[in-house]
């Protein structure tokens, strides 16, 4: 039975019905993408609301139901993502140097010379040893260590799985034979 | 061995290559959209999967599978039967009003709006055909005055030119302006005007009474405070000749 006819008549059961069976996986689409609790609410039921303004355009295929829900959702979150990264870029600038600035930093605890000196040169391995990786390496090394799956990586690189894995095994076989056990 | 420290390390090298790199605001939905379809030219493809390397939440957002199906109870992601209830009951009055929907909250608005209107214009006239009834009741009643000025030609010889000052309490005044050594005309004319010289009240043409003055009654609130004068004008015909000028303080 499909939610048209298990919905019954009206918009409104209709809408209820359709409601009832996907508002969870958006709500948990939004929730995995680290949004806060209240907002993923409040993006899902701005989802459904924009579901429910082109409603009179659906005739029955519950299929199209779900795929109109996933992409309104996709479009909201990439949006509010996107809006926040926006705002950081333009956001306010405070330069270190300005001398309006009145707070004093706190004065370091004694330091170990050695150790710093230890921790500078294995950082200028590092360093060394991520430029001499190709772009593409960094770029799946990048989005990896990011926590994206490979089906991910691969999907927002437009290139295969086994593309990603290579190129991944790669990286971390060139930064082991760069870094090596030296600590 | 790649310590925890040189994963940091690395992180932080690679968020460093894009801030030497600039490549302008993250790109637009319908741009990450269109890149996952194979939609964008050579170059924007390259420049959206840069972009979408250095902003990996975008990334993240624009590839994360959608669940398939609800998260069984006690799973990560489960949202609870009453929950579920509960946020219906907002979006349904998000919808249909309630407070929620714009649409409705013009609509209703609107409407609040037309009934204030028609009550304030009801109101308005009817408050204005009261005060015309009290008005003319008033007006065919015989009244007081409440003050009795006689006004003095200014310039008079003999006399040092002070205003006659009118009475600070006074509900109105009757002024008595007296026509002293002038010829007699076809008709006069009285003026009032105020402390700046404009006009503020023109009589019709009068008559000189039996003992030579001219008498009009001025409620005081159309006076403001300040100088006055009082000019008195002899018709000849179409020409007007200013006969005499009468100087009064408003307290």
């Amino acid at each position: 039975m499909t939610i048209w006819k298990a919905g019954g008549g009206s918009r409104d059961e209709l809408f209820e019905a359709i409601y009832r069976k996907y508002y969870a996986r958006v709500w948990r689409l939004y929730r995995s993408s680290k949004v806060a609790d209240d907002e993923a609410h409040d993006l899902a039921q701005d989802t459904f609301k924009r579901f429910y303004e082109h409603m009179p355009q659906f005739r029955g295929e519950t299929e199209a139901v779900w795929s109109f829900l996933q992409v309104t959702a996709r479009r909201l979150l990439l949006n509010r993502i996107r809006a926040r990264l926006t705002g950081k870029r333009n956001g306010l600038h405070v330069d270190l140097d300005d001398p309006d600035l009145a707070f004093e930093l706190a004065a370091p605890e004694e330091p170990d010379y050695a150790e710093r000196e230890h921790q500078t040169l294995r950082r200028n391995r590092v360093r060394q040893a991520v430029a001499e990786l190709t772009e593409g390496q960094q770029q799946v090394l990048r989005l990896w260590v990011q926590g994206l799956k490979y089906t991910q990586i691969a999907e927002t690189l437009r290139v295969s799985v086994d593309a990603v894995k290579s190129r991944l095994r790669d990286a971390k076989k060139h930064l082991r034979a760069r870094l090596g056990d030296d600590r | 061995m790649i310590t925890k420290s040189d994963w940091d390390t690395i992180q932080h090298e690679l968020l460093d290559v894009d801030q030497q790199h600039p490549l302008g605001d993250p790109p637009t939905v319908e741009e990450m959209l269109a890149y996952t379809r194979g939609e964008l030219s050579p170059e924007d493809e390259e420049r959206v999967r840069r972009l979408l390397v250095l902003h990996p939440e975008l990334a993240h957002a624009l590839t994360a599978p959608l669940p398939e199906e609800d998260a069984a109870p006690g799973e990560d992601g489960h949202l609870p039967p009453e929950e579920l209830t509960r946020r219906w009951t907002e979006l349904r009055r998000s919808i249909h009003g309630d407070g929620g929907s714009v649409v409705q909250f013009w609509r209703r608005a609107s409407l609040a709006i037309a009934a204030a209107l028609v009550l304030a214009i009801g109101g308005l006239l009817g408050q204005a055909r009261w005060s015309a009834h009290r008005l003319q009741a008033e007006l065919a009643r015989p009244r007081a005055a409440s003050e009795y000025v006689v006004l003095m030609p200014d310039g008079q010889r003999g006399r040092p030119h002070r205003p006659v000052r009118l009475a600070p309490n006074a509900d109105s005044t009757m002024l008595v302006a007296p026509l002293v050594g002038s010829e007699s005309m076809d008709g006069y004319r009285l003026r009032i005007r105020n402390e700046s010289g404009a006009v503020i009240w023109t009589s019709e043409p009068l008559h000189l009474r039996d003992d030579d003055t001219f008498a009009i009654l001025v409620p005081r609130a159309f006076l403001k405070s300040g100088k006055h004068q009082v000019v008195l004008y002899g018709i000849d015909g179409t020409r007007e000749e200013q006969l005499a000028t009468y100087s009064l303080t408003v307290p």
